[in-house]
Order: structure tokens, then sequence, then C-alpha cells
């Protein structure tokens, strides 16, 4: 008796993986994954944990299977010599599947449980149509019909409802039961021989390796046995025999009656008593193979999805990336005032000591002097230069960071266009629903985000004061050319400012900014050229890294909260594991 | 066939005797133009193949009524076919599927025209029974065996059928591939339902009635007729009265296992008769207009009007933000600059006239040599104004300006395409690709033009700006500027004057009297300075009021043409836009009361309603009646 590829804790394993598994809606073909899923759940449920508490010596179970009306039921009854499926006139009459099994033979088939998930009635009494009608028309159910009849034991033969009826639940059960069967018994009648739907089964039969027979009820012509036998039957693919029986056309079907044909069929069915342990073993390679190669594809399109979604992640990272980089580019630029403020703020630490003292108390008297003048004669306080460039920076770098923006929102949304794989639809859905800022939140934001870094430059410059400070202070003479100089600025032109004017006009700020213009050489003297374009790229890049966050606030999480997580790496190797162990259990 | 769409046309109106002609031309419009509906978009394919069908049904209200033998492989639609013959006229056999052709039966006189494109793919057998004279029966092959491609034959044919009598056997009555060609069809075809092979089972009440139970559980008139016959039966007797040399047509004995095969018969070449086929046919089109007119409305999403004016609301707060950036940066960059307002000031300031500009001017001369900022202002003309403003303004990137255009312009889309709108595909000029947005194309030409305009427009209307905040003072207050220096310089005058006459007018007088007249000049210097002085702080409020006002100015002029050159694609187009999906859906709402009024109003006489039922239409006529009392007792209300 061949051993299942997987342990009963693999295939619950296997089972809770699967029960979990799940697509990315909207993806063009997600129904159809989700439908195989289901599929190989079920396939899984049905056959392989099912053979797998089966004792081996247990009888093979032998599905009669058919489309409509075609007499399955009546076939049944034939098979075991006594009217125990009901058979109507009416179409799938048959609804919930009957399970005929020798009674001392059940213990070995896993205690009697053969579909996990259906209902169980036990039909004791088979002249109980009410009980039927009333228990198997909810949920799906099937009838357990135990027998001590010795001439039918050694086999359990299932009758099956339709496969091509407009009930969908009947054909899923009819689904179930080929997944569980170990040999079917096809009836086919002369109308239905070549229908797709009857075909697509006994295909599926086949390629499930299932043992097949096909019967062809109602009687036929030779030319329809030739062409089920000669054409139909073969071009089912696989290998292995198929038999076909012939059965004629009874009017008022009899399961008493005594004729020829019920001995031929009742053999044919039973025969499966004799090789019940090659019969097993080939369904459940079958069934192996069957859900290794589902999982295979079930697989497949797991890592598609898995590598689309970190590819449209990653292509949002990029989209920011280049928001950043565009913004870099942007505040280098820019006049870097912000060095000019370092340098003021150092020059402030080296005082000298009465000099400076005299100077300032000049200029606060010049500057009260000459601010209350400037009030009185242009009627505002004189604007200061600086602050109205800061200003206008600000406005450029607002103006900046808002077009930026909309770029970056612009490249994300163009994110579907760019992907033709599974996800396209789904991507197109998400970012569709992501909906724009209105002006006012995104121009809140960006003033919540100037502050932030405005907060942040002043940290830098407050952090490459003391830096610069203590550079100094290491070099004795530079500091002392450094206050050589400024006080000879100072005298200088502080002299020069009251010959000419007498202590009018804004000298002071030529005097600051001369001042400033000559240290700076000094100080960029003692650190170098490059040192400061290195200074303004480290200054930039951390404005540029704040930004990014700003960028992902507004861009990029909320198409992040719309994105599914995808399935668990763990789950996909456990899946491929499961795959490859059923491939070399199943022998291909 | 038809020389123009024009003529055809007209051809349809003569002969319209549904009144729906108009309504469907309308509707065919409507679809064709209307392209903002997503989920409309995705079924366009489906809805102008209705669309045609419909035309097509239209067309042949006058031809004879298309009757298929619809129906599984080996139900025995051809053997049933050749008995309503009374001929093998197609290939009956055992062996599924048997039949791969249509074969269509047919008057002689009529011809096979109504057929459409299917004619020269069936088999035609003309007959010349004058009892089945406006009927064409055709012989369809299967849906469900192997033969995929007996499928879509069938498929074809469907769509040019009027009635279909469907075929079913005791095994093949539930088949859900069955079902699902009903659901489709149900609209367009009227059923007769045939249950065949009575001969072999005992208990067809049954099975017709569980028939009758699922049809209705799929949404199919239950009431539907539904006869159980024995084809073979007939064909059988058929046979044996040829044998017999007895015509097999009339006077045809029939067992009981024929069923209703008289029934069947009597229908096919008594019932329907010229006005049956007309009613079937028009309702059928009503049928099949309610049925578009459904499709339609399930994709034209809720609420239009509400959703518009969301996205319109949104695009005028975008576009509004947009052109106060827009506007700020151009002036942003004008508003800070410390040369232009040293021009201004030094311009305003000289600008006085009379004695106090004299003393400005000196004031202002001094300044320009000494203070930095004023030194190019003294030899300042209109043009160097204009180039400093122009090299202010160039400091506004077009890219930037473009990129931002462009970004509203994306949010717009973006807006419309979350609010559940289509962009409509671009004409045939324009690229494929922009087919998913609602604008594109031309937006970055526009936009450099744009910053030209607004940089043209704002250098040549600010020089004439300023001279008009100088000249705002106008004469007047020129004159009271000078006003006390002028009278300083009066009084001096009257002072010196009248220090003449107490001695006299003599000339020694005079000479006398000019020596006393220096320290009168001198302190009517000092006093015309003391005046000047303390004139100058109000002249420089003044000054800087003048530079705010020209800038405010500047500011309007820069805001207007900004505006103005938003222009087409940025501001129109999106109006248009939203002006035309308002327009399609109210076109709509119209199309929709009108085809209500129609298909359930005043119509209901002229289009009767399922005409084949089993039951006499009794009930439905009580029904109506009903309805008509409703309709009667509204028309009071109002």
């Amino acid at each position: 008796m061949p051993k299942p590829a997987l342990s009963s804790e693999q295939l619950a394993r296997l089972a809770a993986d699967l029960a979990e598994l799940s697509f990315v809606p909207d993806a063009d073909d997600d129904g159809a994954y989700g439908a195989r899923c289901a599929k190989a759940q079920r396939l899984l449920e049905v056959k392989l944990c099912f053979e797998a508490a089966r004792a081996e010596d247990a009888p093979p179970l032998v599905v009669i299977a058919g489309g409509t009306n075609v007499g399955k039921s009546t076939i049944f009854n034939w098979v075991v010599g006594e009217a125990v499926a009901s058979s109507s006139p009416l179409a799938r009459h048959t609804k919930a599947p009957t399970i005929y099994a020798h009674e001392q033979e059940l213990a070995a088939l896993g205690g009697g449980v053969f579909l996990p998930r259906y209902a169980r009635l036990r039909l004791s009494d088979k002249e109980d149509p009410a009980r039927e009608r009333s228990e198997g028309a909810g949920a799906e159910a099937y009838f357990l019909l135990t027998h001590s009849r010795e001439e039918v034991a050694g086999v359990v033969l299932v009758d099956s409802p339709d496969i091509d009826s407009t009930h969908a639940r009947n054909r899923e059960v009819a689904e179930d039961l080929l997944f569980l069967a170990d040999a079917v018994l096809f009836v086919a009648t002369p109308e239905k021989y070549n229908d797709a739907l009857c075909v697509d089964y006994m295909r599926q039969a086949v390629s499930l390796d299932k043992g097949l027979v096909c019967v062809l009820n109602k009687g036929a012509d030779r030319s329809i046995e030739d062409d089920l036998r000669d054409v139909i039957l073969p071009g089912l693919g696989g290998k292995g025999e198929r038999g076909l029986i012939t059965l004629p056309y009874e009017p008022k079907p009899d399961p008493a009656s005594d004729k020829a044909f019920r001995e031929e069929l009742q053999a044919t069915v039973l025969r499966p008593r004799e090789e019940a342990s090659s019969l097993r073993a080939a369904a459940l390679a079958g069934a192996e193979r069957e859900l290794a190669r589902d999982l295979e594809q079930l697989g497949a399109r797991l890592r598609e999805e898995l590598a689309e979604l970190d590819r449209i992640r990653s292509e949002v990272e990029l989209v920011l990336d280049a928001g950043r980089d565009q913004y870099e580019r942007f505040l280098l630029s820019l006049e870097f005032y912000e060095l000019d403020r370092v340098y003021e703020r150092v020059l402030q630490e080296f005082r000298i000591p009465v000099l400076d003292h005299i100077y300032d108390g000049f200029r606060g008297a010049i500057g009260f002097v000459s601010s209350n003048l400037g009030r009185l004669v242009s009627g505002s306080a004189a604007e200061d230069g600086r602050n109205a460039k800061l200003d206008a920076r600000a406005e450029k770098d607002r103006l900046k960071l808002k077009e930026l923006i909309g770029t970056a929102r612009g490249a994300v949304l163009e994110l579907p266009d760019r992907h033709t794989q599974v996800l396209r639809d789904a991507a197109a859905g998400w970012v569709e629903g992501l909906g724009a800022p209105s002006p006012e939140l995104l121009n809140e934001q960006i003033a919540t985000f100037s502050k932030r870094a405005d907060a942040a430059s002043e940290r830098w410059i407050e952090e490459q004061t003391r830096i610069h400070v203590e550079l100094i202070e290491e070099r004795p003479q530079l500091k002392v050319a450094l206050r050589t100089v400024k006080g000879v600025l100072q005298i200088g032109f502080g002299l020069l400012s009251a010959k000419l004017t007498g202590g009018f006009g804004p000298w002071d700020v030529l005097i600051g900014s001369a001042a400033q213009a000559a240290v700076k050489p000094i100080i960029e003297a003692a650190g170098g050229h490059l040192h400061y374009q290195k200074i303004k790229a480290e200054f930039v890049s951390e404005r540029a890294a704040l930004f990014r966050e700003l960028l992902a606030q507004s861009v990029a999480e909320p198409l992040d909260g719309k994105l599914p997580p995808g399935v668990a790496p763990a789950t996909l190797e456990r899946l491929g594991e499961a795959q490859s162990a059923l491939r070399q259990g199943s022998g291909a | 066939m038809s020389p123009s769409p024009n003529k055809q046309t007209r051809a349809i109106r003569r002969a319209d005797p549904t009144g729906l002609a108009p309504l469907i031309e309308r509707l065919e419009g409507w679809v064709g133009r209307t392209r903002c509906f997503p989920s409309l978009e995705k079924d366009r394919v489906s809805l102008d193949d209705l669309l045609r069908q419909i035309k097509a049904r239209q067309a042949s209200l006058e031809q004879p009524l298309r009757i298929l033998l619809l129906g599984g492989t080996g139900v025995g639609k051809s053997t049933l076919f050749n008995a309503l013959g009374g001929a093998d006229l197609a290939v009956a056999a055992p062996v599924r599927p048997t039949t791969r052709e249509l074969t269509a039966y047919y008057h002689e006189d009529n011809g096979s025209g109504a057929l459409g494109a299917l004619e020269a793919r069936a088999k035609l057998v003309p007959h010349s029974r004058e009892l089945l004279r406006d009927k064409i029966v055709l012989d369809a092959p299967d849906f469900d065996s192997t033969a995929r491609e007996n499928r879509r034959l069938l498929e074809e044919a469907l769509e040019v059928t009027d009635l279909a009598l469907c075929v079913v056997t005791a095994e093949k009555y539930l088949s859900s591939e069955l079902f699902q060609l009903l659901r489709r069809y149900r609209d367009g075809i009227e059923f007769v339902f045939v249950l065949n092979k009575v001969d072999r089972t005992q208990d067809h009440p049954l099975i017709v009635n569980d028939l009758r139970r699922e049809l209705g559980e799929h949404g199919i008139d239950e009431r539907a007729r539904i006869l159980p016959v024995s084809a073979l039966a007939v064909r059988k007797a058929q046979h044996e009265a040829i044998e017999a040399g007895l015509s097999t047509l009339e006077g045809l004995t029939l067992g009981e296992e024929a069923g209703e095969w008289p029934a069947l018969r009597d229908l096919l070449e008594r019932e329907l008769d010229k006005v049956r086929i007309r009613e079937i046919k028009a309702a059928k089109l009503a049928d099949r207009v309610k049925g578009l007119l459904a499709r339609v409305e399930a994709h034209v999403p809720e609420e239009v009007p509400s959703k518009l004016e969301t996205w319109r609301q949104s695009w005028a707060a975008a576009l509004k933000d947009l052109s106060s950036d827009l506007s700020g940066a151009f002036f942003g960059a004008i508003h800070t600059d410390h040369e232009l307002r040293a021009v201004l000031r030094y311009l305003f300031g000289t600008g006085f006239g009379g004695i106090f500009g004299v003393f400005m001017t000196l004031i202002y001369g001094a300044r320009s040599l000494l203070m930095p900022g004023y030194g190019g202002a003294r030899s300042f003309t209109r043009t160097d104004l204009e180039r400093l403003l122009e090299d202010r303004l160039r400091g506004v990137e077009i890219q930037s300006v473009e990129r931002q255009v462009e970004n509203v312009l994306e949010r717009f889309d973006q807006d419309g395409r979350s609010l559940g709108f289509r962009p409509p595909p671009r004409g045939v000029s324009q690229e494929l690709g922009a087919s998913s947005r609602f604008l594109r194309a031309s937006v970055p030409s526009d936009v450099s033009e744009l910053v030209v305009a607004v940089r043209r427009e704002a250098s040549k209307q600010f020089f004439s700006l300023v001279e008009q905040a100088g000249e705002s003072s106008g004469q007047g207050t020129r004159i009271a500027w000078n006003v006390i220096p002028v009278v300083v310089v009066v009084l001096t005058v009257y002072a010196f004057v009248g220090s003449l006459f107490p001695t006299g007018v003599s000339p020694s007088a005079i000479a006398a009297s000019l020596k006393g007249t220096v320290p009168l000049l001198e302190g009517a210097l000092i006093s015309l300075l003391v005046a000047c002085f303390a004139q100058w702080p109000l002249a420089e409020r003044v000054l800087n009021h003048r530079i705010e006002t020209s800038l405010r100015l500047l500011e309007g002029v820069v805001e207007q043409a900004v505006q103005e050159s938003l222009g087409h694609a940025v501001v129109q187009e999106p109006e248009r836009i939203l002006a035309e999906i308002l327009d399609r859906h109210r076109e709509f709402e119209r199309l929709r009361e009108d085809a209500g009024r129609l298909l359930s109003g005043e119509g209901s006489q002229r289009v009767p309603r399922a005409p084949l039922n089993a039951e006499p239409a009794g009930e439905e006529r009580d029904e109506e009646g009903g309805e008509d009392d409703e309709r009667a007792q509204e028309r009071l209300r109002a």
C-alpha cells in the first residue's frame, strides 16, 4: 500500500496555510486563483487527509457519476441489487450523495468520516425521503448507508449528484466525490455522451489517475459505441484502460430485475476489490501530483504578486528619492545665508574688550538715532535687507516644495501605467483612491515642514558656531590675527564713518559687512574652501532628508496604507516544500 | 442594401409601428458621445453590440419571424425540424454532435434575406407552404458539446432570432448552459419550450412543472409555453404516411406518444399570424431597448451633479492656490528687491516740482552720491526700469511654473477619476498615450507663453504705473507741497517791498533800505530751509506710500496677467469638461424620463408584453387596467 508523501502534521499545516492564502483583490485573475486555491484545499482535505486516516486494507471507493437524469441512481440500485438510492424521472434528483459501505469495513475507512465539512446523515432506513429533504437541503451533507451484504462487500459505492445541472452546488459536490474516489463509474447516455461538461469530467478523472469505466446507459446503436470507444475515451489523454459497458434502454428500471447486463455491470463495478491497492496507489499519486501542480501555480502567482508589491514599494521609494535629489539640487543653487550667520556668531565670540564696548555703545547710539530718524523719515522701520532676502528665499523654497510634492504625486499616479503585470488593475484602483490633499492642507504641511526645517537649521548654526569657535581656539595665532583685523577694520571704518557723516547714515551695516567680508576669508582659510562646500552639502542633505519625510507623509503613506501585505514569505516557503514533497511522493 | 444612412433612417421612420425609433436614435447618440463614465466605457463593446442588434431588429420589424431551434446536443432539434418540414431537411443521427451548420426553412416568396449576414452560411431550404409564409425556421447546432465552434455559430444565429423553440428532454431540461443562454437572451427573444422525447418518459407533467419552477428561479417568464412532443414519433408517422402515399402534412393520424404536436403545429401555422408576429417583434424590441436602458442606467453613477460640484470646488480652490502662488512667485521677485525700491524712491523723490522739488532733488542728489543703491538712479530711464523689472522676473523659472501648472492639472484629473469619472479619449490628432487624462498636450507651450506674457505685461505697464502713482498727486498736491516755501518767499518779497515804501521811492531811499534787506534775505533763506526740512519727513512718508501703491498696482497687474495667461488649457478646458459631463448627465436624465414614459406609459397599448404566454393574458390585462387607473388618478391629482 502506498505511503502518502506528507505526514498528517504536514497535511494539517498545509491545510491551514491554504486556508489563509488570499490574493490581491481586483487583480486581473484573482477569481481564477481564488478558485484554484479553494480546489487545492478541497483536494487536500477530501483526498489526502482521508487517505492518511484510511487503513491499508480498507476497500476502494467507487463513485458513480454522470449528467442529470442519465440514471446514476438506477445503476447504483442495480449494482447493489436493491433500491437504496432513490431514483426519479425528475432531474437532479440526487442532492446529497449516498455512500454505501459494509458495516465491518467502516472502521478501516477512518471511522466512516468521508467528507470533512459535510454533515453526515445516517440513513439506516432507506425509506425516509422526508428526512432527506429536511436535513439534506441545507448545508452540504451525505448519507452513510451501512449494510451487511457480503456480495457487495470489499468496495464502497458512492452515488454522486449530477455534474451538469443549473445547481452549482451539485457540481461542487460531484467534484469533491471525484477527488475522493479511487475509481469512477461514469454514466453516459446517447444524448449526453459528447457533452463538453461530461467529457471534461472524465478528463479530470483521468488526469487524477482514477480507474475509469464508462457506462453507456439507455441503449445505443453501434455508431455511438464506436465513437465513444474509439474517439472520445482515447481522447481523454493519460494512460490505462477504460472499460465500456452498454446497457439497454429500460422503460421501467427495476433493481430486482434479473437481467444479464446487471451481472456484467456488477462484476465491473466490484472489480476494484481485486486490484484495490494498485487503484488506491494510483489515485493517491494522481491526487498528489494534481495538488503539487496546483501548489506550483499558486506559489508562482503568489511570488509574482509579492514581487510586484515589492516593486511598487521600491518604485515609490525611487520617486521619493528623486524628489529629495531635486530638492537638494535646488537648495545647493540657493545662497547659503546660514553660513554667514555662523560667521557672524563666530565673530561675536571674539570680542576685543575695550574697543568692542566702545564700538557697541557707539553703534547702539547710532542705531537708536538712525532707526528713530528712519522711522520718522520713511514712515516705517527700515526694512532689514537680509530679512527681506531670507523671506524671498523662504517663499521660493515654499513654492519649490509644493511643486516637488505635486511632481512626486504625479509620478506615483503613473506607476500603474508602467505595470503590465497581474496587479495592473488593482494598482490603478489603489492609486485612484489616493486623492490629492486640499491646497490648504498642503500649505499647512509645508508650513509645518518649514518650521521644523528652520528649527533644524538653527540647531545646525549653533553646532557649527561651536565647532568653529573650538577650531579657532585651538590656533592662537589665528585668533590673534582675527582680532587684529577686526579691530583695525572697526576702528578704521568707525573713524571714516564719523568723519564723513558725523554719525549719520547706516554705516554700521557697512562696517559689519566689511569686517565680515574681511574676516570670512580668514575663517575660510582656516577650514578651506572644500570644507565649506562639504558643510553646505551636509546642511543641504539634512534638510533634504527632512523633505523626504514630508514627501513620504504626503505621497507614500496614503498609498502604503492601501497596499495589501501579500503572502508571508514563510508560508510561501512551506508551500514550496510541500510541493516538492508531493512531487517526489507521486513519483513525477 | 441601404444606399445612405439618411435614407435608411427615413425608411425606419416610415415603418415605425412601435414609435421607438426616435428614442433609439437618441439613445444611440447619447451612448456614442458619452465617454466620461468608466463603467460605461468598460462595457462599451457590448453596449455598442446591443445597439447594433436593436437597430438591426428595428430594421427587421416587417420581415418574417425568425424561429430558431435551440437546444443541447442530442435533444432532437434536427428531428423536430424535419418533422416541421415533413421531410429529411437536416441530418438527424445518433452520433453527437450531428448538426454543425444552420439550415433555414423559409417561404420561397419571402426569401431568406431576413437572416442578414448569416444567409450566406446557412443551408437554404425554400418551401411554398402558405401557413408558414411569414416565418423562417432555423435548425441550429448545439451549445454544449465538445465542438466549441458550434456555439459560436449558434450565438451568431441567436442575434437574429425573434423566437426560440427551446428543445429540451428529460435529461437536458436543467442544463446549466441552456439556462446561461436563456438568461442572456431573455430580453430579446421570445421563448417557447418543447419537451421532446416524451415517448420515453411517463412523467412529463412532472418535468413540465419542474422546468417551470426552474424558469421562475432564473427570472424567465414562468408562463412561457411548454409543449411536450415526440418528434421521432411524428417522423415515424410521417414516414408511414409517405409509404402509404398520403400527403405528409395534412390529415396525419398521430398516436398518444406524439404528445402535443398538433398544438405546436397550430402555434407555428395559425397562432403566429401577421399581427402576432408584429406584436412579438415590437414587444421584443421594446424589451431590448428597456434592457439596454437598464444597462446604461447601471453604468451612470449616482449623484453626478453633486459630485461635479465637489470637483468644481476642489478645482477652484486649486486654481486659486496656483494663481496666488504664481503671482507670489512673480511678485516676490520684485517685492524684496532693494535696488528697485531705491530707484523708485529716487524717481519719486525728485518728482516734486517747484521750490520743494529743487530741495528734494538736492537731498536725493546728495543721497545718491553717498548711499548704496541710489547710484544708478540719477540717470535712470524708462527702458532701464523695464530691463530691471524683466531681469527680476526672469528669476521665476519657466520650468518651475510649468511643473506647478502641470501639477494642478494632474490634480484636476485625479479629482475627476477619484470621483468616478473618466477622461474622454482625445481626438485623432492627439497622441495616443494621452487618453487617460482629461487635460494634456498644449500645457507646456502655454506656460512659457504665460511667463513671457506676464513679464512683458508687467514691465510694459510698470513705467506708466509709476508715472500714474507719481502723478496721482497731480497739480494740486504739487502746489500744496510748495505752499509754505512760496508763502515764505512771498512774505519776504512783501517785507522787502514794504520796507521800500515808508521812505518813498527815490533811488537813494531804495539804496538805503536795501542795506537792511541782507539780514532779511538771510532770514528768508533760513526759514525757507526750515520749511523744507519740516516738510521732508512728511514727503518721505508720502514717497513710501507711493512706492507701496505702485508696487500694489504692479501686483495687481501681475496677478491679472497671470490669470489672463493661465488661459485656455488651465482655466477654460476644465470648465468645459465639467460642463460637458453635466450636460451628458442631464441629457441622460431626460432620455430616461422620456423612455420611461414611452415604454411603460402610453406605449403600453402599442407595445404588448409577452404575447406567447401559456395562459390567456387576462390577469395581465387586469394589472394593466389597474395601472391605467393609477395613472388616471395621478393625472387627476396633478
